[in-house]
């Protein structure tokens, strides 16, 4: 199978981080992880201990555990927005930060001031910055990817709609399109089906399948335990900061592989 | 005609009053331009506070000699650098940070000021009169305002991006704090620039009313903008002008119309609200 791992960018560009670009280690799998250790944000506590997690390319890892077992902060982790105590964390065979275009984090709705006063379209422009860099203007090509996640999501009646004026289902749509938008090989998702309509939840299922055969490696922290073996290839259990073995429970279904 | 006469004359026959309406221009677009993000990210009284901390800065140039323009740049990049640092990485609220910062250099000012075997009050300072800008101050408010809306102008998606989202500018890289800071110091001039020329309630008024009115007006960020600074520029002239008819204190009277403008802009809305519930809604028609 093709790597889909993004191109280069052409053309003279300033990026936000100097790290911008980085081929990925030949051989290595999409996100790599062992015996992480994790902090509190600005705290000496741990919010992770000794995590260890390999996630092949193109495949799905659901995060499974009650609220405050760490599924954010691993998420948040991996996406760069926390620093590493201890123990590995590789993307592609490349440290966190490295390349920061292959990496799509799909915060929790909560973390976006959604009073802010822009359009659903320029939202999932944003997506489309980290290719941008400064002094940049997006393109008709940056249009036309926008439009086609906004398309894919269902939400193109509401492209022009300021992103308060929509429902939670539609707004947690958006961020996804806007992760799409980004066109990165591995994305991470933070609870992207909780609180949200039937419609929605159709639709993000539908995308989780679709993008794995398209070949892009997904994490999802997750509530709903009845997709878990249709949605996903392997289960990570998380309690309080450790990884912890299947409940009872827990579907039994071969296709989903706890890893110890 | 007439009353068009009666309108621009006062401009026409006096010097002083095509300074000061340059100058109101000038500074209503400069303050509600950058305005719109005070107001987006809540903090109504950086302009107060900023205000306030650039008196240890004009007491201390006056001591040594040195312009006391400098001196309040210099303590207001301080104030703003400071603020930024206080409330990096969520340790402090932004608002809490700012009424530290904003007390503990007004008393650092009066200290300093107090020491001063002949006791002057430099607090005169913090009231600038817009009917008595020069052309040397023109000309700094123009430089300070190329500087800060270009800054504006070129960085405006990432201003907006973390204005609304710094979690997804940390994750693509974009250093949402640096962008903070950046803000601050833009402010810090601005607030330095446009006291010294129209006092400190013009300054603060200028900020936030035009931009508070735009907001209810629109949600579009470009479009805030415009409106803000025609808001400003309105206002500037009405204010001018009626201190001028009515001989009343100017900076008062542009406060004022901005606020009378804010009014209308409020009725506005509620009226189209509520002509909104009362109408039909297309799909029952």
């Amino acid at each position: 199978m093709a790597l889909p791992v993004s191109s280069k960018p052409r053309g003279v560009r300033l990026f936000y981080s100097h790290r911008h670009f980085a081929e990925p280690v030949a051989g290595s799998p999409a996100l790599e992880i062992e015996n992480l250790c994790v902090n509190r944000p600005n705290q000496s506590i741990l919010a992770l201990e000794n995590i260890s997690v390999r996630v092949p390319i193109g495949t799905r890892l659901a995060l499974i555990g009650p609220n405050g077992a760490g599924k954010s902060t691993l998420l948040k982790t991996i996406a760069g927005l926390l620093p590493i105590r201890s123990g590995k964390l590789l993307i592609y065979g490349l440290p966190v930060g490295a390349c920061h275009h292959r990496v799509a984090y799909l915060p929790q709705r909560g973390e976006i001031d959604w009073r802010f006063p822009i359009s659903l379209r320029r939202l999932v422009m944003t997506g489309r910055y980290v290719h941008l860099g400064w002094l940049r203007q997006p393109d008709a090509r940056d249009w036309q990817i926008v439009d086609r996640m906004i398309e894919r999501l269902g939400l193109t009646d509401l492209a022009d709609r300021q992103i308060g004026q929509l429902s939670g289902g539609q707004q947690q749509r958006a961020l996804l399109a806007r992760a799409l938008a980004q066109e990165s090989d591995l994305i991470l998702l933070d609870e992207p089906t909780s609180a949200v309509d039937a419609e929605t939840q159709a639709i993000i299922s539908r995308l989780i399948a679709e993008l794995s055969r398209d070949g892009k490696t997904l994490v999802v922290a997750t509530h709903n335990l009845e997709r878990l073996e249709s949605d996903f290839d392997s289960v990570l259990y998380l309690r309080e900061g450790q990884q912890v073995p299947p409940p009872l429970s827990a579907p039994s279904n071969a296709a989903v592989q706890p890893i110890q | 005609m007439t009353f068009l006469n009666d309108l621009i004359e006062p401009f026409i026959r006096f010097q002083f009053m095509r300074n000061s309406l340059l100058a109101i221009v000038l500074v209503g677009t400069l303050c509600a331009t950058i305005g719109v993000y005070v107001v987006l990210r809540r903090m109504a009284f950086i302009g107060d506070a900023l205000a306030h901390t650039v008196l240890p800065g004009i007491v201390f140039a006056y001591f040594n000699g040195i312009s006391l323009f400098f001196g309040a740049v210099v303590a207001g990049l301080l104030t703003a650098l400071g603020i930024g640092w206080l409330s990096r990485r969520e340790t402090l609220r932004e608002d809490t940070a700012i009424g530290i910062m904003f007390t503990f250099m007004f008393a650092l000012g009066i200290l300093l000021m107090s020491t001063a075997r002949s006791f002057r009050d430099f607090t005169h300072i913090l009231f600038g009169n817009v009917l008595g800008v020069t052309p040397n101050d023109l000309t700094l408010i123009g430089i300070v305002a190329a500087i800060v809306l270009g800054a504006l102008i070129l960085f405006h998606k990432e201003f907006e991006l973390t204005s609304f989202d710094p979690i997804h500018a940390e994750v693509i890289g974009l250093r949402a704090d640096r962008l903070r800071y950046g803000l601050l110091i833009l402010l810090a001039l601005t607030v330095v620039t446009a006291i010294q020329a129209v006092g400190v309630v013009l300054t603060s008024a200028m900020l936030v009313t035009p931009a508070a009115t735009a907001s209810l007006l629109t949600n579009r960020l470009p479009r805030m903008m415009l409106i803000a600074v025609s808001v400003a520029i309105s206002a500037g002239v009405i204010g001018l002008y009626a201190s001028y008819r009515y001989n009343v204190a100017s900076g008062a009277a542009i406060v004022l119309a901005c606020t009378v403008l804010f009014g209308l802009a409020w009725l506005a809305r509620t009226l189209s609200r509520w002509l909104g519930n009362r109408l039909p809604k297309r799909s029952a028609l």
